[in-house]
């Protein structure tokens, strides 16, 4: 052991395999992961799944601590539509990722009734809108994306906006990894 | 090239330079008798991870009401080493028979070196009474590369 712990090489060798001996293992054939866990992969420049995920559960919950939507009819679901999130990056993707957990997770709330589309003939008392914005910047070999979800929330009456948010998801890196 | 204990001790010391400089701690202010009253929860908590432990370290634990009746929960996070670290959570409300409910995507959060850092979570879901938070410390890993 006196030896061992005496010899450089030896102590270099130990040290890395106790560095490399990590929780859990490493992506080799695919496998089935959470979508809600930690080891989904992070892209640093463009928007991935999870970030959609996150963005929703963030916003439905700013606006219920802000008690934005007003109960317009009590004893029965106060109606929104969730119109449409406009994608202003120069990438392409489908911003119903975003507004189908909006509405799921509005009508969990129980007190939500969500208008299909405008052309259905209800009525809506309010109208969540927006746009995802981004932008890009580096310094050296590290890049930055910053996404800005901006969501408006309108009084159908009124057209008064009651309630806004701007929820940015800023990613640095050199390119894509696994895990948060 | 043979390397030997003067070796070994510049590449510790160069280690060690590495790790100081990303070390950039705060410092805060704040009223020394505050006008809020925090709605303090006891809680149970089961530390696996005590390094974990020491970068998220749960200060205080607060429950509200949004004004329509939801549950609210609030965890002050502490960072007690000297850099900034990054941490995930994520929480799970459960309903009056503990059933899960749903649970919350992992979010990251950063707390600066000795900083304290407020994580939140509003239950979305009319019945929901009780709530989990799991903090984990970030897993980011290059494919192909073992996880940390």
């Amino acid at each position: 052991m006196k030896r061992f712990i005496h010899h450089p090489s030896s102590c270099i060798l130990f040290s890395s395999a106790l560095l490399l001996a990590g929780c859990g293992s490493p992506p080799g054939n695919s496998q089935y992961i959470d979508p809600n866990g930690q080891r989904m992969i992070v892209d640093t420049g463009r928007i991935n799944f999870q970030d959609f995920n996150t963005t929703a559960s963030d916003l439905v919950q700013a606006m219920l601590n802000a008690n934005a939507i007003k109960d317009k009819h009590p004893g029965s679901p106060t109606l929104v539509l969730v119109s449409t999130i406009t994608n202003e990056t120069d990438q392409q993707f489908d911003t119903d990722q975003l507004t189908a957990n909006i509405r799921s997770s509005l009508l969990q709330t129980g007190r939500i009734q969500i208008i299909a589309s405008a052309a259905s003939g209800a009525v809506p008392d309010y109208i969540l809108a927006g746009k995802i914005m981004m932008d890009k910047t580096y310094a050296g070999n590290i890049n930055q994306s910053a996404y800005s979800f901006d969501i408006a929330l309108t009084d159908a009456t009124t057209s008064a906006i009651v309630w806004e948010n701007n929820h940015q998801v800023v990613k640095q890196g050199k390119g894509s990894s696994v895990g948060l | 090239m043979k390397l030997t204990f003067p070796h070994l001790r510049r590449a510790a010391a160069a280690l060690l330079l590495l790790a100081l400089a990303g070390c950039a701690s705060v410092n805060t202010v704040e009223p020394a008798n505050p006008q809020g009253v925090a709605n303090k929860i006891p809680d149970k908590r089961i530390i696996t991870d005590n390094s974990l432990n020491d970068i998220a370290y749960v200060v205080e634990v607060d429950g509200a009401r949004t004004a329509d009746g939801l549950p609210r929960v609030q965890v002050m996070l502490q960072n007690n080493k000297a850099a900034v670290k990054n941490v995930n959570y994520r929480f799970t409300w459960f309903d009056a028979q503990r059933i899960q409910l749903y649970q919350e995507p992992y979010h990251p959060v950063s707390i600066e070196g000795g900083a304290s850092q407020a994580i939140q979570s509003t239950a979305t879901n009319a019945q929901a009474v009780d709530w989990k938070l799991e903090l984990s410390s970030s897993v980011g890993y290059m494919p192909g590369i073992p996880p940390r």
